[in-house]
């Protein structure tokens, strides 16, 4: 699948308030389809890198302020985790249920929603290796290499922390989350599967695993910076969680 | 001590240091009990090695008045391309530069990217150019009066806190020296512009264009966070503390009354979001809330279920990332290689595209300190061919390259299958 389609599928199945906040992906295409000059002009190349750089700046904006509320959230959540289990001696049994049931269903979408800023840089990321190769490849530039090395400096490149914040969530849920009981019946799996299915976080981490997939299966430019090909054993039972897709994938 | 990303040593910068514990100190005493342990101490923002990255760059940048390509080695050609991508604000410059061939009035270094310096990421909550405050003491009054005025035009209510941080405060770092910052410039734009961890802002000090956009990009993290928490609380929580009051108690260098304030409004709304204990099943019956439990059982299954895709993407994230900052790393490598031998011998070698797979040396060995098991059967794998072959023709690279490429595949293929991911049995 080229990019430009996958990069739209992509925006298209994220939370609604991110889908301004990728990279503008066509854009930058139509300055470097018009771009005639090989070498390019200077102010052709500036006109590039200008929008790129409007674009990453886009991009670090909106990652920090996610970011950022993701710090809070995560100690605001280890806040609510201490108080729900020092009170559970005090309140009644039921009500600390449904309070750690909450707290479960907040665990798991707040990782979620990390989950997917990681996935989100991760695309803009290669959107911009992927621009700037087709720059150099229409103009004799030389730009990919050290620019990308830039945009690896960038603010949204480094998610250390927010990758940080996701293994500890996974720490958390062993404070709220009972054993894995062995011996589920299948039935009970699909029908919980399904309920989960619908929820959009849910949904999105599925599809984002699946196209990454195909933006990763062979392709004719698949060169020496490629990553190789994915192949995820178990996508037969992600694509069960999907509605069938008008977009053939290949 | 978190593992950090693979730093890649470049030779536009200085080494960054190791992102975590250095860069945020905070002269002020900080509760350390009550700290996450990922980092060993308090940290602040410091300029220094900014600095001098920055001012390195920047000569880079002046050498590069419009010259063609071709008269310069590639190795410079990085170095003045790579600062391009940064933020507008360089590309204005490099423009000017095109234009102009001289260039010794410009101002302000620091104001260049401060991004792509060796000043690491994450832990930077902000940093403070020792150029521009040196402040503290003597504002001058009447200077300060005018930029008040000027911030009580456009600002709201909220923002007296600010104009009294500037007018009592007079160790306040927050606001510059309004004796430093050009005329049309305000002092509060100058200072917040200052302040920038990795970040620039957005206009050019070669073009004092409004100040309104101030993008200002102020990095939290979680260690700064735990102080900001600290204080609000020992001023009575987050309805009772004010902007102006925690910044104080934080001391940290660098950060403005503009940053607190608007954490601290997200902060006050997160409060709201998460409102579990609150007793949301008060006035709920026995009865209802024992079909509450029912429900919950079978919803921590979907939970978990939901749980266990999400950390398999998150797994792949990573898996993919390592994957191309060392694609990237090898590509470097080669390049480096390439020149070398260029430079060296008389042997020409013809396609510089086809291989990539040289022995990763040290770069990638700080990469894969971190890197996981599944990885580690392609790095053994690599090396020893590597080596012996690079020094030959370009066909052993090739293949280099084959050989290489299908062991990253299968030790991604095989990271993939060990996964534990429950597989559906009626599949």
């Amino acid at each position: 699948m080229k990019f430009g389609k996958w990069l739209k599928k992509q925006i298209e199945q994220s939370l609604p308030e991110w889908r301004e906040q990728f990279v503008s992906y066509k854009e930058l295409k139509q300055i470097v389809s018009s771009i005639s000059g090989c070498p390019p002009s200077p102010a052709d190349e500036a006109e590039f890198v200008a929008l790129l750089d409007a674009e990453i700046d886009k991009i670090n904006a909106f990652f920090l302020e996610q970011e950022e509320e993701f710090i809070i959230m995560h100690r605001e959540l280890q806040e609510v985790i201490k108080t729900a289990l020092e009170r559970k001696a005090t309140v009644p049994a039921a009500q600390h249920e449904a309070e750690i049931a909450e707290i479960r269903r907040e665990i798991v979408n707040f990782h979620g929603e990390m989950v997917l800023l990681l996935n989100y840089s991760s695309i803009n990321y290669i959107g911009a290796a992927k621009i700037l190769k087709k720059y150099d490849k229409r103009t004799g530039g030389v730009l990919r290499l050290p620019v990308i090395e830039t945009v690896r400096e960038q603010p949204f490149f480094k998610t250390e922390t927010v990758s940080q914040m996701v293994r500890e969530c996974e720490a958390m849920m062993e404070a709220v989350f009972p054993t894995a009981p062995e011996g589920q019946a299948a039935a009970r799996r699909d029908r919980d599967a399904l309920a989960a299915a619908e929820q959009r976080i849910f949904r999105n981490t599925v599809a984002a695993l699946l196209t990454m997939q195909d933006v990763r299966s062979g392709s004719s430019t698949h060169g020496r910076h490629s990553l190789p090909p994915l192949n995820l054993p178990d996508s037969d039972w992600l694509r069960s969680f999907q509605p069938p897709s008008p977009i053939p994938i290949q | 001590m978190p593992s950090s990303l693979p730093i890649l040593p470049n030779s536009l910068k200085d080494i960054p240091r190791p992102c975590t514990a250095q860069n945020i100190l905070m002269p002020g005493q900080l509760p350390n009990d009550s700290m996450p342990s990922h980092h060993s101490a308090p940290q602040s923002a410091t300029l220094h090695p900014r600095a001098s990255v920055v001012r390195s760059r920047y000569s880079a940048m002046v050498g590069y008045s419009a010259s063609s390509a071709d008269s310069v080695s590639s190795h410079e050609r990085h170095l003045m391309a790579a600062p391009f991508i940064c933020q507008s604000s360089n590309v204005k410059v490099l423009q000017s530069l095109c234009n102009n061939s001289t260039h010794g009035g410009h101002t302000e270094p620091t104001w260049f990217p401060a991004s792509v310096d060796g000043v690491p990421d994450y832990t930077d909550a902000v940093a403070v150019p020792h150029n521009h405050t040196q402040s503290g003491t003597s504002t001058i009054p009447s200077n300060v009066a005018k930029q008040n005025e000027w911030w009580a035009d456009i600002m709201d209510d909220d923002w007296k806190d600010i104009l009294d941080a500037t007018a009592t405060d007079s160790q306040s770092k927050s606001m510059a020296q309004p004796s430093n910052s050009t005329a049309s410039q305000p002092a509060f734009n100058k200072s917040t512009s200052s302040y920038s961890g990795e970040i620039c802002p957005v206009t050019s000090p070669s073009n004092n264009s409004s100040a309104s956009a101030t993008k200002q990009r102020m990095r939290w993290t979680p260690e700064l966070h735990e102080c900001f928490v600290q204080a609000v609380n020992k001023l009575g929580g987050s309805e009772k503390a004010t902007p102006k009051g925690v910044l104080k108690l934080m001391k940290v260098d660098g950060l403005t009354i503009y940053h607190v304030k608007s954490h601290l409004q997200k902060y006050r709304t997160a409060r709201f979001k998460p409102d579990l204990s609150e007793g949301v099943t008060q006035g709920k019956t026995t009865q209802e809330l024992s079909l509450d439990l029912k429900t919950s059982m079978d919803l921590t299954e979907a939970l978990r279920l939901q749980m266990e895709v999400q950390k398999r993407l998150h797994e792949q994230l990573e898996i993919q990332r390592k994957l191309q900052l060392r694609i990237e790393e090898q590509g470097k490598y080669l390049q480096k290689m390439f020149e070398k031998q260029c430079k060296s011998s008389t042997l020409k070698v013809q396609d510089p595209s086809s291989g990539d797979t040289a022995t990763p040396s040290e770069p990638s060995h700080s990469a894969d300190k971190d890197s996981d098991a599944s990885l580690d059967p392609n790095r053994t794998g690599v090396n020893p061919p590597g080596v012996a072959e690079f020094g030959e023709n370009s066909t052993n690279v090739g293949a280099n390259q084959k050989t290489a490429r299908t062991e990253l595949s299968s030790s991604v293929t095989t990271a993939n299958d060990g996964s534990e991911l429950p597989q559906r049995e009626a599949s």
